[in-house]
């Protein structure tokens, strides 16, 4: 089913400010080929609600409860396939950020992050009932999702089944691990008293406490109410729950994780396969039989969400309506310019820590819109055709024909001037789908990896290819580095392969930038054709990278120490910022990163699409 | 079932279910060469914490991670005799 777009009344032309006319109807949208997912707004709670079909409900109906952080990101494509395949065998399911958390309205700062998640888990109950005409909910739940889920059965008397995936029984080992994570992240530890900042988990410490004191053995569930768990591994703790449960008249099914290790695997590298829900859902099926009923005919919530600064709505746009985007628009009149933010690795839209929601919202102050979006296969955009459920690979599926979809939606709603934002894997592919996207006038490449890619490269043989010898030089000294060598622990033939074909790419390299200086060649490289062919369009591009990143080598591969290849040119700036790291873990990286990518596009002058600068920030190393 | 052994069956568990490949886990192998992440080794803590009651790093004294296996244990070890 098509998508209306939104109706610009544009203001005088060549006016700085153009009004956009919200009349916006996203309407139901097929997924792959199968059930109906729908975008919503619960108050303030982003979600998505998968049916069977546009008009079938269900008297069972189903919300399941995600995890934070990592295991947020990396479970965010399986839960899409959990909601579709639940709708699928007639649970209407639904899927739901809490609040300051994914797409959802940021915590207001006096909010308290615990007590608000459940508060917005019985929201998202009660609007699932209102609206799928079911009378009995199963709350599943992922992680700390289960915690939640399971704490929300507490206090409710309409669940009829609850569904635990590697729960976190106990809030305090939960904690512990978040801590754990961010003191290896950070390389120091925080005190709790200071509370916990980590990805988007920001907990005073009274947060904390209040989330070590859950402990799930001693959870209150109603008599004859079905419980499964699905472990990761068979322990103590888990045996004490069932116990506990069992002991209160529940009827508990525990199972191993086998077929649903996708849900929390960090895939970098293949399409995988994705987890085998059969056992959930033959457990389902069993204890909660379900029978259609009609959708209610109750009006839809509204399309966007405004909050102080910004108006969201979500987006479906490309091939088939398959792709998904958040389109972030600030809620006065503004200008003519949009930024697509692209996916970092295979991270949903929202990104790791939230980074897409956070810099999107930033943009939307400055009078800045931007959209969001998953590439085919990623998040909440369909795969490609015969992939539809597939998750696509970080570097080797090619997102040009996403790029452009999103910069033509961008240019139908009235954006004239359209940016492009990527880290990592996503500069790799901003900067590619930008040769092929004449509409692309501004890149913001993070920490741009490589130039190249080749079909059957690694991260891990690209990593090693870059990575300068010094860095190998240095471990010789190192005991331990030859304990692994004598193991066969280290990879040494790897690194060689890989250290060689860059010694001859270098040489190669290095020639052929001779050759091109002296005018005898045109530019040979991938790296430097595509920057031509950027600056012919008059393209303005920033790379922006942490120190040490290995991103850096692969810029010296190609322009040579200090990007000098590219200095003179008034359209590139060349930024190495001391304070990030690759993925911009910490608040205080993402503030630096954002305020340096927002006050390069507010030096592109409002006259012509990627016209010269003339002024911004001229080619050449900068740190500060 | 020791200390010693469950820390090294965790390790194991964590490897499978994370993807990991683990290296041979001798006293001397640094915990980040042990084939675990960092978010592997944050799992590491909580489940050990949930199996054996025994959390070295909540203590609120600045606790450093281990370099090595052995030093892991001995840590966990030392805890539990305080406890």
């Amino acid at each position: 089913m098509p998508v209306a777009r939104d109706i610009i009344a544009a203001q005088a032309a060549g006016a700085q400010a153009s009004n956009l006319v919200d009349s916006h109807v996203p309407g139901l949208v097929a997924g792959a080929g199968g059930p109906f997912m729908r975008p919503v707004w619960v108050g303030a709670c982003f979600g998505w609600l998968h049916t069977k079909d546009a008009t079938t409900g269900g008297d069972v109906a189903a919300l399941i409860c995600p995890g934070l952080a990592r295991d947020r990101l990396d479970a965010h494509h399986s839960l899409r396939l959990l909601a579709d395949a639940l709708a699928d065998a007639g649970y209407p399911a639904m899927r739901f950020d809490y609040p300051g958390t994914g797409d959802s309205a940021d915590l207001q700062s006096d909010g308290e992050p615990w007590q608000n998640w459940q508060r917005s888990a019985h929201a998202a109950v009660d609007w699932l009932r209102a609206t799928t005409g079911a009378t009995r909910v199963i709350l599943a739940g992922l992680r700390v999702g289960a915690t939640l889920a399971a704490l929300a059965v507490e206090q409710r008397d309409d669940v009829a089944a609850l569904a635990l995936l590697a729960p976190a029984l106990r809030g305090r080992s939960y904690i512990q691990q978040l801590q754990m994570e961010a003191r290896l992240q950070r390389g120091e530890a925080a005190p709790r008293s200071e509370g916990l900042e980590f990805h988007e988990v920001q907990f005073d410490a009274a947060t904390i406490n209040r989330i070590a004191e859950v402990d799930l053995r001693e959870l209150k569930l109603p008599p004859g109410l079905h419980v499964a768990m699905f472990m990761q591994a068979a322990s103590k703790l888990g045996n004490d729950c069932a116990d506990a449960w069992s002991g209160q008249g529940a009827k508990v099914f525990s199972a191993g994780f086998a077929g649903l290790e996708p849900l929390l695997r960090h895939n970098e590298e293949t399409e995988g396969t994705p987890p085998d829900f059969s056992e959930l859902l033959a457990w389902i099926r069993r204890t909660v039989p379900a029978k259609p009923v009609p959708l209610l005919p109750l009006a839809w919530p509204e399309e966007s969400l405004a909050q102080l600064g910004w108006i969201e709505t979500p987006q479906r746009f490309g091939p088939g309506d398959g792709l998904f985007g958040m389109l972030c628009r600030p809620d006065r009149p503004h200008g003519d310019m949009a930024v697509i933010i692209g996916n970092i690795g295979r991270d949903p839209h929202y990104g790791v820590a939230r980074f897409g929601v956070e810099f999107a919202r930033h943009l939307a102050a400055l009078g800045i819109a931007s959209l969001r979006i998953d590439f085919a296969g990623l998040g909440d955009s369909i795969g490609p055709p015969g992939k539809a459920d597939v998750l696509t690979s970080m570097f080797e599926t090619s997102r040009d024909v996403d790029i452009s979809a999103a910069a033509a939606m961008l240019a139908d709603i009235g954006y004239r001037r359209i940016a492009m934002q990527g880290i990592c894997a996503g500069a790799y592919h901003t900067l590619r789908g930008a040769l092929a996207e004449p509409r692309i006038g501004t890149l913001l490449l993070v920490n741009l990896p490589v130039f190249e890619w080749h079909a059957g490269d690694t991260v891990d043989f690209v990593y090693r290819r870059t990575m300068k010898p010094g860095r190998y030089l240095t471990r010789l000294g190192n005991i331990d580095d030859w304990k692994r060598v004598a193991r066969g622990d280290f990879h040494v033939g790897e690194v060689i392969v890989a250290q060689s074909a860059r010694i001859w790419q270098r040489l190669r390299e290095g020639m052929l930038r001779l050759a091109e200086r002296q005018g005898w060649l045109p530019p040979q490289s991938v790296g430097r054709l595509a920057m031509a062919a950027l600056a012919q369009r008059g393209v303005r591009t920033l790379f922006l990278f942490s120190p040490d990143d290995n991103g850096i080598d692969a810029m010296e591969q190609e322009f040579g120490r200090d990007a000098v290849g590219l200095r003179g040119r008034a359209q590139v700036a060349y930024h190495i910022e001391p304070q990030l790291d690759h993925l911009l873990s910490t608040p205080a990286m993402r503030r630096a990163a954002i305020q340096i990518m927002a006050q390069f596009l507010g030096d592109w002058p409002t006259s012509g699409t990627g016209a010269a600068a003339g002024h911004g920030h001229p080619a050449g190393r900068s740190t500060r | 079932m020791t200390i010693r052994t469950t820390i090294l069956d965790q390790m194991a568990n964590i490897a499978k279910q994370q993807h990991k490949t683990l290296q041979p886990l001798t006293d001397d192998l640094a915990l980040l060469d042990s084939g675990l992440d960092s978010l592997c080794l944050a799992i590491l803590v909580a489940n050990l914490d949930d199996e054996l009651g025994i959390d070295p790093f909540g203590s609120g004294d600045d606790v450093a991670v281990p370099a090595t296996i052995g030093d892991f244990v001995r840590l966990y070890e030392a805890t539990a005799v305080r406890s």
